[in-house]
């Protein structure tokens, strides 16, 4: 880009106004195809983030297409709300174990088919309980701290819901900006520093949020205060953060 | 030609930017304000002596400790909560017994950010206490990290255990703050003695009180030059005031001056030049005078009152008292004595400058309703203007001579809250105000 404005200057004011129509059609042009090109990198992001999402409520191996896995989204809320449900009900793999031979070349396919939907749901009730878990701790940490931020509280407040529905849970994690917020909120309540007297300090880190919330410090710029280095350190490493809708590098800056 | 092809590789160079899926998505987040809390630290300490002296264990986690050993945890532990950067964790409810491994577990539960575990050690013939020798490991952890983050070794004489202690504490304050604290600094001031005036020195926590071979009807303002390790003071003998000198290094008083007039040490320039207020005909003034001739020099002269002229760190300028105003103001001026500047202009009675150590800001006694109350004014070394308004530290009693402690956060002086006047210490927020002497005191000034 540099090297593109320096030439420009280079080339005398009086050159022809062809040339300078000729640049304005080609900055339009970039423009557009610019613009062209932005819209469907948004919508792969989109899709993205859903994709992982929906991976982390079914199996870690697999990635299924978005139908296949809303498509399990039920059986899902039938095993959580009714245990009577056909086949799910029974432990699969000593079903497994105890199916005659004869059986398993008759419909195969078909049992196969449900065991399998019957561990993605074990494992999906699972990971939602866990999450919630998580999350009614983050609740937990939340009401320590000072400022009450009762708007964004009620956006979270299925938290503390025992038996969240999963349509929930991918609209709620779809807000990015409010993950954002609860990490902002635990990384303050953590950070202490003693002295009172506005020094103007300042210092930042970039942390590594990977997908199961654990935290790694990636860079640290020293505020040239070691105690306020210290206490910057401590509020990351005190924090325990919920699992980011998908890995997020965030730089944190600390402000006296 | 050029150009489009410029323009070609400029925008495809910015599509490629584009196209490239993004590895992650960068955010940023401002966090301010933090919480004012102070450090908490685990600090354990724990006797390895030989044979003999096996301490008698009440509890696993807080075995009783010989009086030598308490004497060093409660001087560390006063050392570092005083300077309010810091608070302990009360050793009744450790998880850890302090001779074991360290475990962070055992300390988040207890919300501690660092562990201190100080292993104690007696050595030498133990009929004699002088001769006893303390030998101590200090070693910190970091709980958060679950990492040892200092060790060292220390020994010292059991007679002097508090400096041991002291030693001890500022390294586990330099560890976490990377500043010097005045842990081993002294404070010497003009205490009484069988109704006479006396010199005394106190350790920075109002421990250890000795007294300097000095005595007079009178002593007056006390100064030290601490890259000299040279005191100044006038006594009174008689009907003459005589101005002296006393080195520490050896320890030696030597007479300046000598007059019917009074004479007070304002601040040492250098070894050899001293600023000092001088009364000449009922009119002080400042002048420098030269220790070695005792010949003065006058730096800042008039009808008016001209006292108690303090040196700017740098040493190119000084602070000193004036009533050209008609009230005693404090104003700055060059060491010609030039460009003098008014400097205070609240109240109508402002004495006793004081500058701070970074000669950034410089505390004075301020009358407020008739009681003498100590202020902080902020201070550009560079512009050599004052920074907002000053700000008011004391409140209670009569308060006078204040003195910066060496790192610039504490302030010790004079008060009569309590009916005597005594020695004071406070931080620099006017916090933690508390006495040092039980006895008389005044004029203190801080010696490294």
């Amino acid at each position: 880009m540099e090297k593109f404005s320096l030439k420009s200057d280079i080339r005398p004011p009086t050159s022809d106004l062809s040339s300078a129509a000729l640049s304005l059609s080609i900055h339009i042009l970039i423009i557009a195809l610019l613009l062209f090109f932005e819209t469907p990198h948004k919508k792969t992001f989109e899709k993205y983030m859903t994709v992982r999402i929906v991976s982390t409520v079914s199996t870690q191996s697999e990635l299924p297409s978005p139908t296949v896995t809303f498509s399990t989204k039920p059986n899902i809320s039938s095993q959580t709300e009714s245990p009577s449900d056909n086949g799910i009900k029974e432990p699969p793999s000593p079903q497994l174990l105890h199916t005659p031979p004869g059986l398993v070349q008759k419909e195969p396919s078909r049992k196969e088919q449900i065991i399998e939907e019957a561990l993605h749901a074990i494992k999906a009730k699972k990971r939602i309980e866990k999450i919630a878990r998580l999350r009614a701790e983050i609740r937990g940490q939340m009401s320590e701290v000072r400022n009450q931020r009762s708007e964004s509280m009620e956006k979270y407040s299925f938290k503390s819901d025992p038996r969240p529905q999963t349509s929930d849970l991918l609209s709620d994690l779809n807000l990015a900006s409010g993950y954002v917020k609860i990490v902002t909120d635990i990384i303050h309540s953590n950070w202490t520093y003693p002295e009172s007297r506005g020094r103007g300090l300042k210092g930042s880190v970039v942390i590594l949020i990977e997908r199961n919330g654990s935290v790694k410090i990636k860079e640290f710029n020293s505020s040239g205060d070691r105690l306020f280095d210290y206490s910057i350190r401590n509020a990351i490493l005190k924090s325990t953060l919920p699992p980011p809708p998908e890995e997020l590098e965030i730089e944190v800056r600390f402000t006296q | 030609m050029k150009l489009f092809l410029s323009l070609l590789i400029f925008s495809l160079s910015s599509l490629e930017l584009l196209l490239s899926p993004p590895a992650l998505a960068r955010l940023y987040i401002d966090i301010t304000s933090p919480n004012p809390k102070p450090l908490l630290l685990g600090l354990q300490v724990y006797t390895e002596d030989s044979g003999q002296r096996t301490a008698t264990v009440t509890s696993p986690t807080n075995p009783s400790l010989p009086s030598y050993a308490r004497e060093i945890i409660t001087v560390i532990k006063d050392d570092l909560t005083y300077t309010g950067l810091f608070s302990t964790i009360d050793e009744k409810l450790f998880l850890e017994p302090p001779s074991n491994p360290f475990k962070p577990e055992n300390w988040k539960p207890l919300g501690a950010d660092a562990v201190v575990k100080i292993k104690l050690q007696l050595s030498g013939v133990s009929n004699s206490l002088s001769q006893n020798t303390v030998k101590a490991l200090s070693v910190i952890y970091d709980v958060n990290g679950g990492l040892q983050i200092f060790k060292k070794e220390y020994s010292g004489d059991l007679a002097f255990i508090r400096t041991l202690a002291h030693v001890l504490a500022r390294d586990i304050y330099k560890r976490f703050t990377d500043r010097d604290p005045p842990f081993e600094a002294k404070i010497l001031y003009v205490g009484q003695i069988d109704g006479k005036k006396s010199l005394f020195i106190i350790d920075w926590d109002g421990a250890r009180q000795r007294r300097l071979g000095i005595s007079s009807e009178t002593v007056l303002s006390p100064r030290w030059f601490e890259e000299q390790r040279l005191l100044a003071y006038t006594v009174r003998d008689g009907r003459r005031w005589i101005l002296k000198t006393l080195d520490f290094n050896t320890m030696t008083q030597k007479t300046v001056l000598e007059s019917q007039s009074l004479t007070i040490a304002g601040d040492f320039i250098d070894r050899k030049n001293l600023l000092v207020t001088y009364t000449e005909a009922d009119n002080q003034d400042i002048y420098i005078l030269d220790t070695e001739t005792s010949r003065l020099k006058k730096v800042i002269g008039g009808f008016g009152i001209e006292i108690d002229p303090v040196i700017s760190p740098d040493k190119t300028k000084f602070l000193f008292v004036s009533d050209r105003s008609g009230s005693p103001q404090i104003y700055i001026a060059e060491l010609s004595g030039y460009n003098i500047k008014r400097l205070t202009f609240q109240g109508n009675y402002n004495t006793s400058p004081r500058w701070s150590p970074a000669g950034d800001a410089f505390v004075y006694v301020g009358s407020v309703n008739g009681r003498n109350q100590i202020f902080l004014q902020r201070f550009d070394p560079a512009k050599a203007e004052i920074i907002g308004e000053p700000e008011q530290l004391t409140s209670r009693g009569d308060n006078e001579e204040p003195s910066f402690s060496p790192d610039g956060r504490y302030i010790t002086f004079s008060s009569n809250r309590d009916g005597l006047w005594r020695i004071y210490i406070m931080r620099i927020d006017g916090s933690g105000q508390k006495a040092l002497t039980e006895g008389y005191g005044f004029s203190p000034v801080w010696i490294k």
